[in-house]
């Protein structure tokens, strides 16, 4: 089985398509301001005449590319291309202004590669183990399952986590609207025939992610890049010692960040930061780092690429995801007629295989393009931004008609594009909304079956141990950021105190 | 401030209405298993209270900042009357879909999205009309995406 997947993505039309996705990922993700999520999101209709083989290639392949592109605006222009890469900046961008930008971004392409490798052996090795044991689960556990999903809004909640548990419990009441699961009754949809499917989440998803973010750019215009002076590139490789010297403290770090990747809400940003913080701990070069060290660097890109493989591990075995790109993943998956969870383990056994291949053959795709066009690179952050804003505006109608080939979809697009704008400069986050109506259908429906199959006793959810286990959890990821606040708070106070 | 407290007005109202119309929705079981109301019912409480506890927070920013708050600057001002004019031609595009061939409407949409952000016409009219034939055969041709339905 795992030959013929690797026969499978290993096909000229698979290869073609997954080089496609690097291509658009490299470029959405070296551009600021240009997200991933958005990226998927806008693709994943695109890609639905596809074979399902070919579309996956392409979002993963753009899914792996852009976390490491994020890195060449970040090492170029000190300014991140997506949040997994703000670290980067520290090293990369002191090595820039030393001159040695071809070198950064040469350690930037090979362990951003080296992390994603890791990691996705580490999916291919941990996945099963994890989706056996999900194999046990009833209907009490995979709703303690979504609200544990839940507890991811926690940490994609940025600036306030009321505003991101309220967005999340938004996002399922709107999976309510449509046919209830258990009676076929319509829910909240006013007549309307299209609403009896539900809110067509892929559609939502381009709105909130693809035409909303447009419009924010366009509103704020001052985001436009200018155009840099010519950079001096300089040598690319580094020196075998060097590839010697980082290897001990990049595999533990590609370690460490393939299980903050696999933790819910815990994205690139957080891994990159803490394994950054830590190496600083122990190298013998801790006073070079944030000053241009190549260990440093080495470290932040390895963190970076390295927590894909861990979120996709808890994507795909337990169909909850580790972060907002994986969110929009399992909408692109569903897409396809596949169920993120242990029963695709079981039903669709042989495109598991392929996925875990496309990790690996995708961070090799982004070596070969990395380096072969770290030069070029430059060139990108040359584009002008408003070709690209057009260039999203005009696929994300056609992208989110081409669902149904219905013009519903594209005025859901509308309505969440310009709700998403509005919400967006109220500071109100946007990926819990995504994430509940995705999770919300879940959570309904299994919270109904467990309590039929208990005449109605909620006692059935404390009775099951991975159920328990499970909410005990989801309650300290949603209560531990709020005693932690008051804990810094209490500190805080202290130092002020002692400073008096 | 003032649009968080405005958005959340309206999530409360929006949770309001659903809460009572969740009501009409067929009831549970004698055994106790929810109706289809109960989900939506749950959902909209939590949200209603939410949105008090948000809307107090912006109520104490503002009191806050009250002498620093900023009327909208003139930039500001061109950027709503951008985003004012692409909603508009999007909403008419949608509107003409289906009446008009694809590649003349997406044309003209490109061309005024064009003017709004002001690009060189001379250079980008051409371009928008390629672009827009392009759009057209690769959806319709290679995709299967009926785009003149």
């Amino acid at each position: 089985m795992i030959i013929q997947a690797i026969t499978a993505v290993l096909s000229p039309d698979v290869l073609l398509f997954m080089t496609i996705g690097v291509v658009v990922g490299a470029l959405i993700g070296a551009l600021p301001g240009l997200s991933v999520v958005m990226a998927i999101s806008i693709l994943t209709p695109i890609t639905f005449s596809l074979e399902p083989a070919q579309g996956l290639a392409m979002l993963i392949g753009v899914y792996n590319s852009g976390v490491w592109a994020g890195g060449i605006s970040a090492i170029l222009v000190n300014t991140p291309g997506t949040p997994a890469s703000i670290m980067t900046t520290l090293d990369g961008y002191a090595m820039t202004k030393r001159g040695q930008a071809g070198l950064a971004l040469g350690i930037n392409t090979i362990y951003s590669v080296i992390g994603g490798i890791i990691s996705s052996i580490i999916l291919m090795i941990a996945a099963f183990p994890i989706a056996k044991f999900a194999l046990k689960f009833g209907p009490a556990e995979y709703f303690a399952l979504a609200l544990f999903g839940l507890s991811m809004i926690i940490g994609i909640s940025e600036k306030s986590i009321i505003k991101g548990i309220m967005m999340g419990c938004f996002g399922f009441l709107l999976a309510t609207v449509g046919l209830d699961s258990m009676y076929a009754y319509p829910r909240f949809t006013m007549g309307n025939m299209d609403l009896l499917q539900g809110i067509p989440y892929v559609a939502v998803m381009i709105g909130l992610f693809g035409f909303g973010e447009v419009l924010t750019q366009i509103f704020d215009s001052s985001s436009v890049l200018e155009k840099k002076e010519k950079t001096k590139i300089g040598r690319i490789l580094p020196t075998w010692k060097q590839f010697r010297t980082f290897a001990p403290i990049t595999f533990i770090c590609a370690l460490f960040s393939t299980v903050i990747g696999a933790i819910p809400g815990a994205g690139g940003d957080i891994a990159s930061i803490i394994c950054w913080d830590q190496a600083k701990k122990v190298s013998k070069d801790k006073e070079n780092y944030g000053k241009g060290s190549e260990e440093g660097l080495a470290v932040t890109c390895v963190s970076n690429n390295g927590i894909i493989g861990g979120a996709m591990t808890t994507m795909m075995t337990l169909g909850i995801p580790g972060d907002a790109v994986t969110a929009v993943l399992i909408g692109s998956l569903m897409m396809y007629g596949l169920q993120p969870g242990p029963m695709m383990f079981v039903d669709d056994r042989p495109f598991v295989y392929k996925i875990m291949i496309m990790m690996i053959i995708a961070n090799i795709v982004i070596l070969v393009f990395g380096l072969a066009t770290a030069k070029a690179s430059a060139m990108l952050l040359n584009f002008k931004k408003e070709y690209i804003w057009i260039a999203i505006m005009i696929l994300s109608l056609v992208g989110s008609y081409a669902i149904n080939n219905s013009v519903f979809d594209v005025i859901i697009m509308l309505i969440c594009g310009v709700v998403g704008f509005f919400l967006k400069r109220c500071d109100f986050p946007l990926p819990p909304l995504i994430l509940g109506l995705i999770l919300g259908s879940m959570a309904e429906s299994n919270l109904r079956r467990a309590l039929a199959l208990s005449s109605g006793s909620f006692g059935v959810f404390f009775t099951s141990p991975i159920s328990l286990v499970l909410i005990v959890f989801t309650c300290a990821a949603l209560i531990g950021p709020f005693i932690m606040r008051i804990v810094k708070k209490g500190k805080k106070s202290e130092v002020a105190h002692e400073g008096e | 401030m003032i649009g968080e407290i405005v958005i959340s007005g309206i999530a409360m109202i929006i949770s309001a209405l659903a809460f009572v119309n969740s009501f009409s929705f067929p009831g549970g079981t004698s055994d106790g298993v929810p109706g289809a109301g109960f989900f939506p019912q749950v959902l909209c409480v939590v949200i209603f209270v939410l949105n008090i506890l948000v809307i107090i927070k912006a109520i104490q920013k503002l009191r806050k900042t009250e002498n620093q708050r900023k009327p909208f600057t003139n930039e500001q001002k061109q950027g709503l009357i951008k985003i004012a004019i692409v909603i508009v031609a999007t909403i008419v595009m949608i509107v003409l879909w289906g009446t008009i061939h694809f590649v003349v409407i997406c044309a003209v949409y490109l061309c005024i999205i064009g003017v709004v952000l002001r690009l060189d016409l001379k250079k980008y009219i051409p371009g928008a009309v390629v672009a827009s034939i392009a759009i057209y055969f690769i959806f319709q041709n290679l995709l299967n995406v009926m785009l003149n339905n």
